[in-house]
């Protein structure tokens, strides 16, 4: 089920069509039927979405838009309530509403009043009673005015409200940021939403992992410099924490892993028989024993 | 030197005059009501009024004499120029900068058949520009009304097909803002 924004006007009220996203590079900017025709109030429309000095962007996320519109708007802000209201309304109501609205609306969401109220009204009973007649269910929200007199409203219903939210509890719909009104395509480029979240994310993970190599990374430098008891202080110092008893086990697995395995020295020894048993004292025997180390690395004796 | 607006408007119209002159002694010649006279064109050009003719690309081109004095007027006159690009002849251009102004067009998203044409500047503007004149290059001149610039900003949106669109991506097309 859709919502159907009709913006009240002097000249008659105005349909959105379509609501699109544009390339941010490009100003928002309101058109006429679908047409290469931009409305005078584009550069308006531009910074009512605009932040910071828009709304739009602030609700949606995003700050380039384009509208098409039924018919001509000149001049003034009193379009903003029924903007503000085609951009969020969420298409999930249990039936079609027809939404005319006037009033413009300030950063806090406040609906300020507009004038020509009544003439804008006059212009928009016979629509308003003929979609009536299809068993369609027709709202109109002005701005709160207390000298605003509405006596003859020809059998429609009209409600002031003074901030947006009072328009969508009336409504029963909650602001959204996935809205489509009646007709529109906002369209989404899936790749670059992709890829604006993985960099979203991305970036700071790379920074917690950069930060938790650094410490283990700092202590290699200082063993390799032999500097151990300053490494023996920052490891006291890192150790206090949760996340330093992981940095610690790192290192010792860096330094186990970098660490060159000593081969055992190999123990040889050799067996000397005198030929004559009177060339040796009695203590020692004819036979001797000779021992000694042999550095398998580097070939040498010890 | 500085000439006071009754001589500026006494040489004006000795230029309409000449003109006038020398096309009432061509033989057969009647004195042509649509070519704009010089006056008109200064005018034009300085903002004084404004467009008197429906077609300016028509016009140019029916009365090559009066684009020649249009282009004479608009070189000496522009906010800023923007010649020709030495770019490849497949090259379509769709960024050009020059004396402070920024011209660059971006397709649109939501309709495919239409792009828009943005005008930034960062000059502090006192008086503000209103048409961006192209000379393509097969030598037609294209006219675009600038809206209001808002921050320094306007942006136009023009069909795919626009004379304007096709002159733009022309490296030897020359663009001027008045």
């Amino acid at each position: 089920m859709t919502v159907t924004v009709f913006i009240l006007t002097t000249k008659g009220p105005v349909r959105i069509q379509r609501i699109s996203e544009e390339e941010l590079g490009v100003q928002s900017v309101i058109c006429l039927d679908g047409r290469a025709q931009a409305l005078p109030i584009s550069s308006r429309y531009d910074a009512f979405v605009r932040n910071p000095t828009g709304i739009i962007e602030r609700a949606t996320g995003h700050g380039a838009y384009r509208m098409d519109v039924d018919r001509m708007i000149d001049d003034g802000d009193s379009w903003q309530l029924g903007v503000y209201l085609a951009h969020l309304s969420e298409n999930n109501t249990d039936q079609d509403i027809y939404v005319f609205a006037t009033g413009e609306v300030d950063r806090e969401l406040r609906v300020r009043p507009v004038s020509h109220i009544s003439e804008k009204l006059d212009q928009a009973y016979d629509l308003m009673r003929a979609l009536q007649r299809e068993v369609k269910r027709v709202r109109v929200f002005v701005p709160h005015d207390n000298d605003l007199e509405l006596d003859d409203c020809q059998g429609i219903e009209v409600d002031q409200v003074s901030h947006v939210d009072q328009m969508f509890d009336l409504l029963g719909i909650s602001p959204s940021k996935s809205h489509v009104p009646k007709g529109a395509e906002v369209q989404h480029n899936p790749d670059k939403l992709i890829s604006r979240r993985i960099l979203f994310w991305a970036f700071p993970l790379l920074l917690v992992v950069a930060w938790f190599l650094w410490t283990p990374i700092s202590w290699m430098g200082l063993a390799n410099n032999g500097k151990l008891l300053e490494l023996e202080e920052t490891m006291d110092e890192g150790s206090a924490s949760f996340i330093g008893g992981f940095q610690q086990r790192l290192f010792f697995l860096l330094q186990d892993l970098r660490a060159h395995e000593p081969k055992m020295p190999e123990l040889v020894g050799k067996m000397i028989t005198a030929a004559n048993p009177q060339a040796c004292n009695a203590k020692s025997g004819a036979q001797v024993m000779s021992w000694g180390c042999r550095d398998l690395d580097h070939g040498r004796n010890l | 030197m500085t000439k006071s607006p009754i001589e500026m408007d006494l040489a004006l119209h000795a230029i309409d005059a000449f003109e006038q002159a020398n096309d009432l002694m061509e033989e057969g010649a009647s004195p042509s009501e649509l070519r704009p006279s010089f006056t008109t064109l200064y005018q034009y050009v300085q903002g004084l009024i404004n467009a008197p003719w429906q077609d300016f690309h028509q016009v140019m081109q029916q009365y090559p004499d009066a684009a020649a004095d249009f282009e004479h007027l608009i070189r000496t006159q522009a906010f800023a120029h923007f010649p020709e690009l030495a770019a490849a002849a497949g090259d379509s251009i769709s960024r050009r900068e020059q004396e402070g102004y920024l011209l660059s067009l971006a397709a649109s998203i939501a309709a495919p058949d239409q792009v828009y044409l943005s005008i930034e500047t960062n000059i502090d503007l006192s008086e503000e520009p209103r048409h961006i004149f192209i000379k393509s290059a097969d030598m037609a001149w294209i006219e675009i009304k600038i809206p209001p610039m808002t921050n320094g900003r306007a942006q136009i949106v023009l069909t795919n097909d626009d004379p304007a669109v096709r002159a733009f991506g022309q490296p030897g097309a020359v663009l001027y803002i008045r």
